[in-house]
């Protein structure tokens, strides 16, 4: 029994360099390693054979694929600018101006109009009168008549 | 304008006559010469046949670009396997998931190797142990991590001596023995764990 058998780089360098195996004299004398090494060569060589020969047939059937890298880019970036859209409409409809509703004003809106109306007609006519509305009441056309009415009235 | 743009292609090419000449500079007959190797490893390596096409087109133009750079040190297939490395582990590293996603839609699988082994001199029965053995082998290369099997690749499919594959893979020597010694026991130990197996049976 020998039991020193090939190691691996040993047998590595054996299968990639099968020409050596007819110098090494361990193969000759092992019948364990020359059994793994003669197995393992003509699975290797049929694993290269058939590899070479099924690449062969890929390669007639390859095409060359889109580029890889843009679609994702450009798929990206459509993404990214319907999110921007979609963030970005909220805010503008906020500050788009709002419908402004017709509302018919209050009786009390339209008395607070009226009277200011009435209040800026009142100082126009004091500025254009040459005698206040306040004073008019002494004034010699009204103030004696009513006074000497009044005063006949109480006298009788 | 075509005058222009005529006279400075001349200019250039005049500039690149007095460059050194490399092999790359024939890239049509180096494409003719390599295509098919730098294929098959980059099929077996991305395992997607689509895109290996498109990285060895990559690898192709990558050399070209680059020719300058080429001294001649290492061998033309050496130099193109060191490009389409580097462009294997960009791409792997970039579209890693995707990577995994399409493993196995368009790559060398086990139905497909045993297809294509054919020797009218076995015998069926030899044929069919031989084809179960390369079933097992290819699914014993398909578990090895990612370094042991471009490793393995290169040296038993591709054939490249080990300082080409230390170039390649930018690893020390040892470090190349180390992987492939174990991608080597993985496989070797697969093979008689199978044939115990068998023989329970």
């Amino acid at each position: 029994m020998n039991n020193d058998h090939l190691t691996l780089e040993q047998m590595e360098t054996l299968l990639s360099n099968p020409l050596m195996r007819e110098r090494s004299l361990h193969l000759q004398v092992c019948g364990q390693c020359s059994e793994e090494f003669e197995s393992l060569h003509a699975v290797m060589s049929d694993l290269r054979a058939t590899v070479i020969a099924s690449s062969e047939m890929h390669r007639r059937l390859a095409v060359m694929p889109e580029p890889a890298h843009r679609t994702p880019r450009t798929l990206s970036s459509l993404v990214a600018a319907a999110a921007l859209l979609c963030a970005a409409a909220p805010i503008a409809l906020h500050h788009k101006p709002a419908h402004v509703a017709v509302v018919p004003p209050t009786v009390q809106q339209v008395q607070a109009v009226v009277s200011d109306d009435q209040v800026m007609s009142d100082v126009q006519d004091d500025l254009t009168s040459s005698v206040p509305r306040g004073l008019l009441p002494l004034t010699a056309n009204d103030a004696p008549t009513q006074s000497a009415g009044s005063i006949s009235k109480e006298n009788e | 304008m075509p005058q222009q743009s005529l006279q400075s292609g001349e200019l250039t090419l005049a500039e690149n006559g007095a460059e050194r000449v490399t092999p790359f500079d024939d890239i049509a007959a180096v494409h003719a010469l390599y295509e098919d190797r730098i294929f098959r490893f980059l099929l077996l390596s991305v395992r997607d046949r689509d895109v290996a096409l498109s990285l060895t087109q990559d690898t192709f133009l990558n050399a070209w670009r680059t020719r300058a750079n080429f001294r001649g040190e290492c061998s033309i297939a050496t130099w193109l396997m060191y490009i389409a490395v580097n462009l294997l582990r960009s791409h792997t590293r970039t579209e890693s998931f995707r990577f995994w996603k399409r493993v196995g839609a368009t790559s060398v699988s086990a139905d497909d190797l045993k297809s294509q082994l054919s020797h009218p001199e076995r015998s069926a029965e030899a044929k069919m142990i031989a084809q179960a053995e390369l079933e097992q082998i290819w699914r014993r290369v398909e578990k090895l991590s990612r370094p042991q099997r471009t490793i393995f690749l290169l040296r038993f499919i591709e054939e490249q001596e080990l300082a080409e594959i230390a170039k390649i893979m930018h690893m020390p020597v040892p470090t190349v023995k180390s992987h492939l010694y174990r991608a080597l026991d993985h496989i070797r130990t697969g093979r008689s764990t199978g044939s115990r197996k068998k023989g329970k049976r």
